[in-house]
């Protein structure tokens, strides 16, 4: 164990050093092309590599997070007690520069410096502090009490040329310590259209071929046109720095300022049971029952208007149609609040307060663009730890890029939570505003500004929020409704089998079903159904369907069919009850579901909408148009009655059902749905999906039968009732007797 | 509990030749010391051990989709000197020759006089093997009275475990009258903690006097000492069947029972006479003599029927199985507090599993569906061919077919039977000219799919 420990500790070591040497791997390369040669490299190390000084940051968690969420690096070092090391320049005996570490300061716990040069024996780091950030530059300034031994201050020299002709040194961190390099701007360059930069390591000091100091560079990414002032060290030192004791100061009248526009909005969920959750928690709040189910969520919300908020939560299907109850909170208030409508394009709905509005909504006039390096407040209120936390924190504008569906949009340099307002250093006014982005389909474009979490993210203009308001895209699917409307159904009424090459072969419509790729077969059409209605046949080949005002189909392909063989094989062989009765459970009913991929698809789409079907008939391609209708009740959706003291639930029986188990449709019985584990049901070996036929003499044709039976049943005392069911399948019965 | 059969599937014969005196065994072995009980043991066991016989059938199987032969190992009883032998049906089942060790390693072949699957049991015949000097007939063994034995009481189980031959172990009886839920409707066990393996099926169990009392036919799956065994009397009553007959012919008359008294179910009846009907089968012979579900039969035929518990139920089924089929029978039931009587004809039982069919060059093997064998499918189609194994790879399961696929009709033509089946497939791959590729209509999910079977590629063997 000793052994497996040490040999641990070993690699990650390695792998430390590994990584430094791949921070100084960009520079060698670089170094190939117009690098100094090795009398100026050498002559740049001993004038200047003195000024690299290493800057260690010990880290610790805070408010129970720990640092690094989203760096792995950054997580080691702080497991392991020891400081990122940061190559920062001393620009004088007491100020560094280093890049933004792009870390919370709640997470850093002290700063010292390592000054350069020979080391000797006894040398102790120089305690500094964290003085504050360049409001042009993605840097921060580190001062020393003490002054660094050794450094005088530096002269940077104007620089009109971009930084083609300029030598970097670098400080890496190795096994002998710190390690210096050389090398020069620009192994290659890119461009995008919007801009032109050239790639380099961030934290190089940029010195000209005359070896005079011109720079630093703070980002890995040096625009060639706009910006210079990024990183040409005469404009940063001459620069506005923003002190961090001074923003501290500021956070409070900014959080103040904030409050009315970002508000916490708590949403309640109806509970069912049997419903597995799919809601997206990525920073809001959801607490779940034991059976996992989320019966409530708590995230944040804008107020746009008076009376309306946007809340930052994306609904799911199952998920909005539970959602019961909101209501918005505003310090111990809570104010109910009705659910308008969920956007169609962003992971957020819309709600709207009842009967009360609220003063100060944001203003949302302003259309005014943001620029490149613009330093921004970004405000939130984080709600994923179930308390309201109020973030702030100093953010820039680091780029624009083409992000989902092609918008161009700026970046930002720290990857903001949905929920996000940006506001501006100076004036505090409201810039910008952070949505989740809805993505329709995985292989969809990747925006590029999106988290490892796999997130999308807008940052939008409040004029466009705006816009958003007005235009009340909705969801239409993404609608609450009450428990009974839950599970309703829109059904075309066929069964059907997917189409297969050999089959699209055979009947020569190869290349309508591209290649048997797609198309649904049709085997059966119900009586009364709207394909029956629409003149479907047996054979008829279903290729896509269309929305109404939706310019493409969707092409139909089916998924995995039913399980019914895996049934038949469980009751076919002698397997002893106790394990059928799992084996079942667990597989689920036997029976093909109405609930198909089709159906799905148009119950999604919605009652009263239309849809353009496209079949093949005899090889030729048809087209009719569906209005789409909820199909009979199925088992799923067909109401049940459960029985704690015998620890049964029945259905009633529904057309799948009986089609499975031949019954006619006036053959009494309800439908076994569920046997509790350890039930006195589960002990008499009642299996699910079983036909209950009688009960006590009494047939029973549907669930309140058996709840009035059983009324009956209850009025006796407890252990005293008796009661006789006859149990059906596939045309064996059984007797059981229960006494409870 | 999960029992499973006892067949080996390995043959790793080891010869072993063993001489024992044969000595009188008077004393009860309870009452023994240990040296006598040694005497005890070693008489039984010298009783049976030379009629002891190591079963190696070459047999086939259609499971994976494939007509398969492999030589498995089992293990047999000679029962008279003439060479008639027991064995179980599972070990013999789709035999096509049969290869037995004797005792004192010759080897012989044998013959299926009968097989009867309800009970697990078949019947050989071995050929005399040639002669060495001394040795006259076959060396059998004799039943016992399987109704006399008791839990306790010493037993043997002698066999081939694994393949090896000619092996014997002790244990006691630890229930005489065991109830297996779903295996073997017309007998119960004999459980015994005598150890045995894969290989000892069709064995027999040994009491302390050198009597065969009953045939190892399960273990369990998890292992444990639990062996269980068809016991001697039903062994008895059934090879005087097959001896007859080649077979046991059984009435049916469409009744499932149920025991009054029910402790896994939790379920209990008032009363102490009669047994419960569960069900009643569609177009069965009960049914149309007017007997329903949760009638209590009292008596058939005259006798009294006791189902009080489970384990008094394979005495009436094999009450019902024996009735006769030319005359109907009176049976007295109660229902809803009234007593009355009917009047059932029942009618021959049949085959309990179907046949095999293997469609080679389709990679696929079919099988008759059966009433009792396949219920859930017979559910749906009375008559007609299953699908019960697809090779994989193979054309079959290319076009996408499944096990337990009914086969409606293939190229238009429907199939009910396995012999249409054969006529149709013969007909097809015969044909060198046609296209190699045919439409099956399959009964699936309560739904009729179609499928194109392309059968040009030839999959290796």
């Amino acid at each position: 164990m000793e052994a497996i420990i040490s040999l641990n500790r070993l690699f990650l070591r390695y792998c430390w050093i590994l990584l430094g040497w791949i921070a100084c791997g960009g520079l060698l390369a670089g170094s190939e092309s117009a690098g100094p040669g090795p009398q100026v490299a050498r002559k740049a190390m001993d004038q200047y590599g003195d000024h690299l000084v290493t800057v260690q940051v010990w880290l610790r968690s805070s408010e129970g997070e720990k640092p690094g969420s989203g760096s792995r690096w950054v997580r080691d070092e702080y497991e392991e007690k020891r400081p990122v090391l940061v190559a920062g320049l001393a620009v004088d005996p007491r100020t560094i520069w280093i890049p933004d570490l792009e870390l919370e300061r709640r997470f850093i716990s002290r700063v010292e410096v390592q000054a350069s040069g020979k080391p000797r024996a006894g040398q102790k780091p120089i305690p500094a502090t964290l003085l504050g950030t360049f409001l042009k530059t993605p840097g921060w300034m580190v001062k020393t009490g003490d002054p660094i031994p050794g450094i005088q201050p530096l002269q940077f020299i104007p620089w009109e040329k971009g930084p083609g002709d300029l030598i970097t040194l670098g400080a890496g961190f190795g096994r002998g310590g710190r390690i210096l390099s050389t090398g020069s701007v620009g192994g290659g360059y890119f461009g995008t259209g919007n801009s032109f930069w050239a790639q380099v390591a961030p934290g190089l000091f940029l010195v000209s071929r005359k070896l005079q100091p011109v720079g630093f560079t703070f980002t890995g990414k040096i625009g060639l046109e706009e910006a210079p002032d990024i990183w040409r060290g005469g404009e940063i030192a001459a620069g506005p720095v923003l002190e961090f004791s001074a923003f501290d100061r500021m956070k409070e009248a900014i959080t103040r300022k904030a409050a009315p526009w970002v508000l916490t909005v708590r949403g309640f969920f109806r509970s069912e049971e049997d419903l597995e959750d799919r809601m997206s928690r990525r920073y809001s709040y959801v607490r779940r029952r034991r059976d996992g189910s989320p019966n409530e969520f708590l995230a944040s919300g804008y107020l746009v208007t008076p009376n309306r908020i946007i809340v930052n939560h994306g609904l799911e299907r199952e998920n909005a149609m539970r959602l019961e109850r909101i209501e918005i909170r505003v310090g111990e208030k809570r104010h109910p609040a009705r659910f308008v409508g969920a956007y169609r394009r962003f992971r957020a709905f819309l709600v709207e307060l009842e009967g009360v509005t609220l003063p100060g909504p944001m203003d949302l006039s302003s259309a005014e663009p943001l620029r490149l390096s613009q330093p921004v407040i970004d405000v939130s209120a984080d709600h994923s730890t179930g308390r309201r936390r109020d973030r702030v924190g100093l953010n820039r504008i680091t780029d624009y890029v083409q992000a989902y569906r092609g918008v161009v949009e700026p970046a930002l340099q720290r990857f903001p939570r949905p929920g996000t307002l940006l506001l501006g250093v100076e004036d505090r006014k409201l810039l910008g505003v952070v949505l989740e982005v809805t993505r329709e389909s995985q292989d969809e474009y990747q925006s590029s500004f999106r988290s490892s979490t796999g997130v999308d993210l807008r940052v939008l203009l409040p004029a466009e929020i705006q816009e958003i308001l007005d235009r009340a895209e909705y969801d239409t699917r993404l609608t609450p409704c009450p428990a009974d409307r839950e599970k309703d159904m829109v059904w075309l009424g066929v069964d059907y089998q997917s189409i297969t090459r050999e089959l699209a072969r055979s009947q020569g419509v190869e290349i309508p079903t591209r290649g048997g790729e797609i198309g649904l077969m049709v085997l059966n059409v119900h009586a009364g159904s709207p394909a029956a209605r629409a003149g479907l046949a047996v054979g008829d080949v279903l290729l896509s369907i269309r929305e109404e005002e939706e310019p493409d189909p969707l092409e139909l392909r089916s998924r995995s069919e039913s399980r019914e063989s895996m049934f038949l094989e469980m009751m076919g062989e002698d397997v002893p009850d106790e394990m059928r009765m799992e084996m079942l459970a667990s597989a689920g009913p036997p029976w093909r579901s109405p609930r198909n991929f089709l159906n799905e698809r148009l119950t999604q789409i919605g009652v009263g909408r239309r849809v353009e079907l496209t079949y093949l008939r005899n090889g030729k391609e048809r087209k009719c148009w569906i209005d789409l209708v909820l199909g009979p009740p199925d088992f799923e959706s067909s109401p049940k009655y459960k029985s704690a003291g015998l620890g049964i639930t029945v259905k009633n029986l529904t057309h799948e059902v009986r089609a499975f188990y031949r019954l006619r449709e006036d053959s009494p019985g309800v439908v076994v749905a569920k046997v509790e584990r350890g039930s006195k049901a589960a002990i008499a070996k009642v299996l699910p999906y079983e036909i209950l036929v009688s009960a006590n003499g009494k047939v029973l044709h549907q669930i309140d039968d058996f709840r009035e039976l059983l009324g009956e049943v209850e009025k006796t005392a407890p252990g005293e009732r008796l009661l006789e069911l006859k149990l059906e399948r596939m045309g064996k019965s059984r007797i059981l007797r229960i006494r409870y | 509990m999960n029992v499973q059969k006892l067949r080996s599937p390995a043959v790793a014969v080891t010869f072993l030749t063993l001489f024992v005196s044969p000595v009188s065994a008077a004393i009860p072995a309870e009452a023994a010391s240990t040296g006598d009980f040694r005497k005890i043991i070693e008489a039984a066991k010298s009783k049976v051990f030379p009629a002891l016989i190591y079963v190696a059938p070459l047999v086939e199987e259609f499971q994976s989709g494939k007509r398969e032969t492999h030589e498995q190992g089992g293990s047999g009883v000679i029962i008279s000197e003439d060479g008639y032998a027991v064995t179980n049906w599972h070990v013999v089942e789709k035999a096509i020759t049969i290869r037995v060790l004797l005792h004192d390693g010759r080897m012989t072949t044998a013959r299926k006089i009968g097989e009867d699957q309800e009970t697990d049991i078949a019947l050989l015949k071995l050929r005399e093997p040639k002669k060495i000097a001394g040795s006259t007939a076959f060396p059998w063994a004799e039943f016992g009275d399987s109704d006399r034995l008791t839990e306790g009481q010493f037993v043997m189980a002698m066999g081939a475990p694994w393949g090896l031959s000619r092996s014997v172990s002790l244990g006691i009886l630890s229930s005489t009258s065991r109830y297996l839920s779903g295996q073997s409707q017309y007998s119960l066990w004999l459980q015994s903690d005598a150890s045995i393996n894969p290989g000892n099926s069709g064995g027999p169990l040994v009491d302390t006097d050198g009597k065969v009392v009953g045939i190892n036919t399960l273990g369990t799956v998890s292992g444990g000492d639990m062996g269980f065994a068809v016991p001697s009397n039903t062994v008895v009553r059934i090879i005087n069947d097959l001896r007859e007959n080649g077979e046991v012919r059984r009435s049916w008359t469409g009744l499932h029972l149920q025991p009054l008294n029910d402790f896994d179910r939790n379920t209990f009846f008032e009363g102490d006479r009669g047994v419960l009907v569960a069900s009643v089968d569609k177009d069965s012979p009960a049914l149309k003599a007017g007997i329903r579900s949760g009638d209590l039969l009292l008596l058939v035929g005259g006798k009294e029927v006791n189902g009080l518990h489970h384990e008094n139920l394979p005495a009436i089924n094999t009450l019902l199985g024996d009735l006769p089929l030319d005359e109907p029978v009176k049976i007295r039931l109660i229902r809803e507090g009234k007593e009355m009587t009917v009047s059932l004809k029942p009618r021959p039982k049949g085959k309990v599993e179907g046949e095999d069919f293997e469609c080679k060059d389709w990679n696929m093997t079919v099988k008759a569906i059966n009433e009792f064998a396949t219920p859930t499918l017979y559910f749906y189609v009375k008559q007609g061919v299953y699908v019960q194994g697809i090779r994989r790879p193979g054309n079959a399961s290319d076009a996408g077919l499944r096990r337990f696929d009914i086969i409606l009709s293939i190229d238009g033509k429907e199939i009910k039977t396995l012999k249409d089946m054969d006529r149709i497939y013969q007909g097809i791959v015969s044909d060198e000219k046609r296209e190699r590729k045919i439409r099956l209509e399959v009964f699936r999910s309560g739904l009729r799919y179609q499928f194109i079977l392309d059968y040009s590629t030839r999959y290796k063997e």
